[in-house]
């Protein structure tokens, strides 16, 4: 229990660090909340001046700071001046979409990259091993940018297969059968986890190979093995289950770069969520949206990363520390 | 790459022929209105509220919700009010000392939730723009105006201070007439967060069904207003932020329009037989800009203070083949601060030639001589110059890029400072800057060239950023505003034309065409230089060319409004 | 890994087991041919990188005798920006792995030897830095700026990786500084500073150099993605990264601009990571099972 409450309070920690850092940082940049808008600047400094000061803008970084703390304390995250909506709403309308995106795709990517490591583990060193590992690895090597725009273009355009980009067809009329509205919502999903899982699969095919080898070969799978029980058991009973520790662990560690890994695939499929909405604000100096994303972004990553070493720990209660060797955008 | 000389003929061509038709009734769509336009572009609008709206996408859904008194002609004719056809006024009569006009409102305007439009929301609408609560850009722009008065419900008589030829512009182009109802109460000093915003009121000739933001904006006609039916059912405009994936969307069919087709993307708009691709002359051009004045000391920048240095950098710059390269076909060499479709221009005009010898000789002259790296020195400072470029910007970057080449040739060191559009606009403003690739997209009215260029925007806040100051450039461009007499306005404006030229503060590069695709069911009309989508109310599709999202939606329309509303 | 794997400080023996495995040798020579073509290319190459041979006439020409890989849209020769961009991608990937490397590592030792308070406060300071996105940060901090040199733009890139490194070699340190030969050393009267670079130091190299070595394809894709957002290498210098990002908008007409240097950044991302893996086979032997 104390453990726990430890627990908590270093995520309070990090994530107070991480607001704090942001809210000077983003005011620190060259340019104004309004002086993205337009290019002509026909809006002159002066105005800006004066729409900054009617938004809480004004002032030194210290008043602001404490002004933000007090609204926050509220429950306020403070007023988007490039979506002209409170912070909250903003976000209350990406994060679904993000988490769908993200959720779904290590849901795949996991079950696909476990299991991917357990056909690689079984046939180590033989063409299938192989031919997987280079497979999943030219996959990771391909920039996330890259990548999502050949899948728009193959899926979409040469292929017409699936919908170029949204997160659902908002023409339809809004009597739509569910199962309409749901095949829908699948079909724009499809390009955009595709492309996601591609670039998740290998670390977590790779990492669950090394861990069921590593299992494999320790001492009390052999000593299970002598005591009769069927290879296919052990393997399946306790290889298997401690094995996915290690894998979970990383999962709570790579959700930052997947957060990341979504600044790219949301923009090129058009997807509103959480990445497009903080790269969006980042380029429109919209101060009180960006720390409101990276503030929920923190957030999840820390309840994420608790999360993953509860299950791990779960999986394989002898679990220590360990050094493993981080995916993609983790290093 | 292919040669489009070709093609841009025929489509101007199909353009004219278009424009030819009768306002609004093609023969082929008679009475049958219905069908739904989707716009794929990658910007959002960043409110609806006129005052307040500094984006162009705004500026768009804002022409179609809601009304100014009259709309000016596709030439562009700022003048008096030739060429100016009645919208939400009726008719207009002038006073006898021409410092006021009495214009009449059609008396079966609606506001879009049914309230009838009166002369006081005209006169509230100045009121409001002028505010300087507000702090709305349009203000400056309305300097002329006095007052409005509401002589009765149905008649608002506008004040001016002074008599101008662009007075009647000024009022009718620059003022939206808003609804005071739904905005009295509204916080002026925080208008974009009143909920109005975002879901505005107007009386045009569609209103916003709903709104959901970073994905689609969705416009159907309206029919409270009992007149001037647009043909179209609804207009959608879809986001999507990537140019690729915003295009692409116009290839498959999922959108009908895209306002932006680069040229290496022409021929694939071609190969697709239900597009249509569609080119319009536009107001915009864009330019090398000199920094003239240093802004640590104020006195004149140690290069470009020099107009030896910037005719000669100027000659420097192959522009045609720099055009072609950025444009292809699809943009001409721009001449000056100006283009061809205003009517301010002078197309006779010759800019500077491309003549790297006399460039060379220029720069020797000056006392920049060649070093051994080939680079030029003067009193062992080397000709070395910044150029800030927005890096979202393909078209800009590119002509950074290939002009920082050309002036390598002269012996020039230039460091191009990509940086994204809101540092751009900081750095402008506060002038720290030596060169940047600007972009101006002007106004329809002659004014606008003050803003821009003259000495009184070259003062801290003003956009002639360069600090190019003229006063026989000035007094010619206060002479052309102020003739009545277009051969005299031309004349003016000829002359300024030529001096700024001569002056170079900048180097005027590319006024690029405005390239669309549209779904060829689309009979299209009313497209301005300054807004292709002016005359959207008056499209149609015919009823045989339809297809499934063209189909009357009534459930679906109905159901909007509360949807929307809850946004 | 029930138990941490143990790396050995056994270079000989490692480098030994490295030059059996046929894995790590071709990823090796790879790794180091491409370094030589980059090294020497640009010295061969008929065209400057950065020369534009005629902007009217000589736009994306496909690959020919006079142009083996084509030109791009500023006709300038794709095969002399591959060299002397590869230069640049590789020079830029090694120069930012190592700074964040270094800094990672001291931050790491730092911590894993500093007293449970300090190690509290500078590991929160890691987790923050670790749970922001890595490219959202590099976003933030480089967009506004105008003209970010190189070695701003490799700094940066270290001053947001260095995380993971810390954490790594922070536990390595926490676990064997209770471990007898660090007491004894303590108690042989040996400064805080000659335990740590005598004794923890060469223990956590092994696995800090494998991360490295991941690192570095990491990096090289990540530039990538910079450049197409427009905050990478800075115009008109090439790296492969901004060579592939530009060229995605000529994908149709003008496949083969991207092409090249897209092979070459995957073989030195498939390369750095066999070898990577390679070098923990090598460095901590036993445990695993190879392959």
């Amino acid at each position: 229990m104390h453990a726990l409450i430890q627990r908590i309070w270093h995520g309070f920690v990090v994530i107070a660090l991480v607001a704090t850092a942001t809210f000077v940082l983003v005011r620190l940049a060259p340019g104004d909340p309004f002086a993205a808008a337009l290019e002509n600047a026909r809006l002159t400094p002066a105005l800006r001046e004066q729409w900054r000061a009617a938004y809480g803008l004004d002032g030194s970084i210290g008043t602001q700071f404490a002004h933000w703390i007090a609204s926050l304390a509220r429950g306020d995250l403070g007023f988007s001046t490039s979506t002209n909506q409170p912070v909250s709403r903003a976000i209350a309308a990406a994060l679904p979409n993000t988490l769908l995106l993200i959720g779904t795709s290590i849901v795949i990517a996991f079950m696909l990259g476990i299991w991917l490591g357990a056909v690689q583990a079984a046939g180590r060193g033989g063409i299938v091993d192989r031919c997987i590992g280079a497979i999943t690895l030219i996959g990771n090597a391909v920039p996330d940018f890259w990548l999502a725009l050949v899948m728009l273009l193959a899926g979409s355009y040469w292929l017409r297969l699936f919908p170029v980009g949204g997160v659902a067809d908002l023409l339809l009329p809004l009597g739509a059968s569910w199962p309409v509205l749901l095949l829908d919502r699948a079909r724009h999903l499809v390009l955009p986890v595709l492309t996601m899982v591609i670039l998740l699969v290998a670390p977590i095919a790779r990492l669950q190979r090394t861990a069921l080898l590593d299992r494999l070969g320790a001492e009390w799978v052999r000593t299970a093995t002598a005591k009769g029980v069927a290879r296919r058991t052990v393997f399946r009973r306790h290889a298997w289950r401690t094995a996915l520790g290690p894998v979970v662990t990383m999962g709570g560690i790579a959700l930052p770069s997947l957060f990341g890994g979504a600044v790219f695939i949301e923009r090129v499929f058009a997807w509103p969520g959480m990445g497009r909405l903080a790269a969006e604000a980042v380029a429109a100096r919209d101060y009180h949206l960006v720390v409101g994303c990276v503030l929920v972004g923190t957030v999840m990553v820390v309840i994420g990363s608790m999360l993953a070493d509860h299950v791990s720990a779960w999986l394989d209660p002898r679990l220590t520390q360990d050094g493993f060797e981080p995916g993609r955008g983790l290093a | 790459m292919p040669n489009l000389r070709d093609l841009r003929f025929l489509s101007l061509c199909a353009l004219a022929a278009c424009g030819a038709t009768p306002d609004g009734t093609p023969a082929a769509a008679v009475s049958a209105t219905g069908g739904t336009l989707v716009i794929s572009t990658p910007a959002e609008p960043d409110n609806l509220l006129p005052p307040i709206t500094t984006s162009i996408s705004g500026r768009q859904v804002e022409d179609l919700i809601f009304q100014r008194l009259a709309d000016i002609g596709a030439s562009l004719n700022t003048v008096g009010d030739a060429g100016f056809t009645p919208n939400l006024a009726t008719r207009w009569q002038w006073s006898p000392d021409s410092l006021s006009i009495a214009f009449t409102l059609d008396s079966a305007a609606r506001w879009h939730d049914g309230v009838p439009v009166r002369a006081a929301d005209v006169r509230f609408s100045l009121a409001l723009v002028t505010d300087p609560r507000v702090a709305s850009p349009t203000a400056l722009l309305l300097a002329n105006v006095d007052s409005i008065s509401a002589r009765d419900s149905l008649t608002a008589v506008v004040w001016f201070k002074q008599r101008r030829p662009d007075q009647f512009f000024e009022i009718v182009h620059q003022l939206y007439v808003l609804p005071e109802h739904l905005l009295r109460t509204a916080d002026r000093r925080r208008l974009a967060a009143a909920p109005i915003a975002m879901m505005p009121i107007g009386s045009g000739p569609f209103r916003v069904a709903r709104w959901v933001p970073k994905q689609l904006l969705e416009l159907v006609a309206d029919t409270t207003g009992g007149r001037r039916r647009a043909q179209l059912d609804r207009v959608v405009f879809a986001v999507a932020p990537d140019p690729v994936t915003a295009f692409t969307r116009v290839v498959t069919g999922e959108a009908d329009l895209f306002e932006a087709v680069r040229p290496d993307k022409v021929a694939e708009v071609t190969s697709h037989p239900q597009l249509h691709l569609v080119l319009t002359p536009t107001l915009d051009y864009s330019y090398l800009g000199f920094n003239l004045v240093d802004q640590k000391t104020g006195r004149p920048h140690s290069l470009f203070g020099d107009r030896m240095v910037r005719r000669a950098l100027t000659m420097a710059t192959d522009r045609r083949s720099i055009v072609m390269n950025v444009y292809d076909s699809l943009a001409v060499q721009a001449r000056g601060p100006f283009t061809a479709a205003q009517s301010t221009a002078d197309t006779a005009h010759v800019p500077l030639p491309f003549a790297p010898d006399s460039a060379n000789a220029l720069l020797d002259a000056a006392g920049w001589m060649r070093g051994a790296d080939s680079l030029r020195r003067r009193n062992g400072m080397l000709l070395a110059f910044g150029m800030l470029v927005p890096s979202t910007s393909v078209a800009r970057m590119r002509a950074a890029v290939l002009l920082q080449e050309q002036f390598r040739r002269v012996g020039a060191d230039v460091r191009i400072e990509g940086v994204d559009m809101g540092g751009f606009v900081s750095r402008i403003s506060a002038r720290r800057f030596d060169t940047m690739v600007g972009a101006w997209s002007q106004d329809a009215g002659p004014a606008d060239v003050r803003a821009a260029w003259t000495s009184a925007a070259a003062t801290a806040g003003g956009n002639n950023a360069g600090a190019y100051r003229s006063p026989q450039f000035d007094a010619h461009v206060d002479s052309g505003v102020a003739a009545f007499a277009p051969t005299a306005m031309r004349a003016h404006f000829a002359a300024a034309w030529r001096i700024i030229a001569d002056d170079a503060p900048a180097i005027w590069l590319a006024e690029p065409l405005r390239v669309m695709a549209v779904h060829s069911r689309f009979v299209t009309s009313g497209m301005r230089p300054d807004a292709w989508w002016a005359g959207v109310a008056k499209w149609s599709i015919p009823p045989d060319r339809r297809i499934a999202r063209d189909a009357p939606a009534p459930a679906h329309a109905a159901a909007l409004a509360p949807a929307g509303a809850s946004r | 890994m029930s138990e941490p794997r143990r790396y050995r400080s056994d270079w000989r023996g490692a480098v030994q087991r490295l030059s059996a495995d046929p894995r790590s040798v071709v990823a090796a020579s790879v790794l180091l041919g491409l370094a030589l073509l980059v090294a020497v290319g640009p010295m061969l190459a008929p065209h400057a990188p950065n020369a534009q041979l005629d902007i009217t006439k000589l736009v994306h020409v496909p690959p020919s005798r006079a142009h083996l890989l084509g030109t791009d849209v500023y006709s300038r020769d794709v095969l002399a920006r591959v060299l002397s961009g590869g230069r640049i991608s590789l020079l830029f990937a090694t120069s930012a792995v190592l700074v964040q490397t270094i800094v990672g590592t001291c931050v790491g030792l730092f911590a894993g030897l500093a007293g449970h308070r300090i190690d509290a406060i500078v590991m929160r300071g890691v987790d923050a830095g670790a749970s922001v996105p890595r490219v959202l940060f590099l976003l933030a901090l480089l967009a506004p700026l105008p003209h970010v040199p190189l070695w701003m733009l490799v700094l940066t890139v270290a001053f947001t990786g260095w995380f993971v490194t810390a954490r790594l070699v922070r536990g390595e340190v926490r676990a064997i500084r209770t471990t007898e030969f660090v007491h004894a050393a303590h108690a042989l009267g040996a400064s805080r500073l000659r335990i740590a670079m005598r004794h923890l130091l060469p223990h956590v190299l092994g696995p800090v150099l494998v991360t490295s070595t991941l690192a570095v394809g990491h990096v090289i894709v990540l530039e990538a993605g910079l450049s197409w957002l427009g905050v990478g290498v800075q115009a008109p210098q090439a790296s492969w990264g901004n060579i592939i990002a530009d060229g995605t908008e000529f994908l149709s007409i003008a496949p083969w601009v991207s092409l090249a240097p897209g092979f070459c950044l995957v073989a030195v991302v498939l390369a750095a990571s066999a070898f990577g893996d390679g070098l923990r086979d090598a460095l901590a032997p036993g445990q695993l099972a190879r392959t």
